[in-house]
């Protein structure tokens, strides 16, 4: 018998926002997903458990982030939401869009 | 809901308001939030000190604690840090579509001015025992009505990307209207939401 041993390593990314994430603070995040575009990375981990403010802008910064990891074979999970952005997520039927954990080592597994 | 002309200023309840200008960039939309935060902060306990004129309301709102948050509201809201953080979005999106549309970031020297209040709800013209949160945010760019402007229902299958703004709007409030001020040549945003009811 021959066994061939190989070792994939995938790189996730794993961020951590504090503050508002609005029309202010979210060209940042945007240069992050083209950071991770240029170093091919595709999966990433964001966790907002720090984030008291979230508006339209930065929900946008986050939809726009997950399709280009998604078209690229990875994803974006989100990591803490609090409550009351939580319920906006809801109103905007994006609960059923991203996948949303509340820890982060729940939202490693299986990636 | 229909606007009625009971909504109005004059049937503000009475040493509540707030009236604020801020410069039109949105770099001072952090400031707008955390005065809205503090004022629904301290709002609650400025109505058992309310005066009234008939005296049955007077004892009605003096001794009866507001119920903050009351199912007839349409919105997702289930309680009132829900309620707060739903008018500092509604106040966001509004202000935030004024400065980067309405001025198009080109006049740092432009102000926005926003009247904050509160009243309680009618009902053909009669007061109900629920409170309504006021707001109005007026400007002077271009004439511009928001309430016409095209929005799309969220779409899980396939997330739009932008224009979440006008949709938050619309589903966070209770009224969303609009008119030009053709006297000051200003735009006049009114919003109103339900606060809760007193028991």
């Amino acid at each position: 018998m021959q066994i061939e041993q190989h070792e994939i390593v995938i790189t996730i990314g794993s961020l951590n926002l504090i503050g508002r994430l609005d029309g202010q603070s979210a060209p940042q995040l945007k240069e992050m997903w083209h950071s991770y575009e240029a170093r091919g990375v595709n999966n990433v981990v964001l966790n907002l458990q720090q984030v008291d403010f979230i508006d339209s802008i930065g929900i946008s910064t986050l939809v726009s982030g997950m399709k280009q990891l998604r078209a690229r074979g990875g994803d974006l999970r989100l990591v803490g939401l609090q409550p009351s952005a939580r319920s906006i997520f809801e109103l905007m039927m994006l609960d059923k869009v991203f996948e949303i954990f509340d820890t982060e080592e729940q939202a490693l597994k299986g990636f | 809901m229909a606007r009625s002309t009971a909504w109005d200023w004059q049937n503000c309840l009475p040493g509540v308001q707030l009236s604020l200008a801020i410069p039109a960039r949105l770099e001072f939309l952090p400031v707008l939030g955390t005065v809205v935060r503090e004022y629904c902060a301290i709002l609650p306990h400025l109505f058992p000190s309310l005066e009234d004129e008939d005296p049955q309301q007077r004892q009605k709102f003096g001794t009866s604690p507001l119920k903050l948050a009351g199912q007839q509201n349409k919105t997702v809201q289930t309680s009132y840090s829900h309620f707060v953080y739903s008018v500092e979005l509604i106040l966001q999106e509004a202000t935030s579509n004024i400065i980067r549309h309405g001025y198009a970031i080109t006049d740092p020297g432009e102000t926005l001015r926003l009247r904050l209040g509160a009243m309680r709800s009618f009902e053909a013209e009669n007061p109900t025992n629920q409170l309504v949160f006021l707001m109005e945010i007026s400007d002077t760019a271009a004439p511009f009505d928001p309430t016409k402007a095209i929005w799309h229902e969220p779409d899980p299958v396939e997330p739009r990307e932008s224009g979440y703004g006008i949709y938050l709007i619309r589903k966070l409030t209770d009224d969303f209207t609009y008119h030009y001020d053709h006297e000051h040549g200003q735009n006049i945003l009114w919003m109103l939401k339900y606060v809760g009811s007193f028991s």
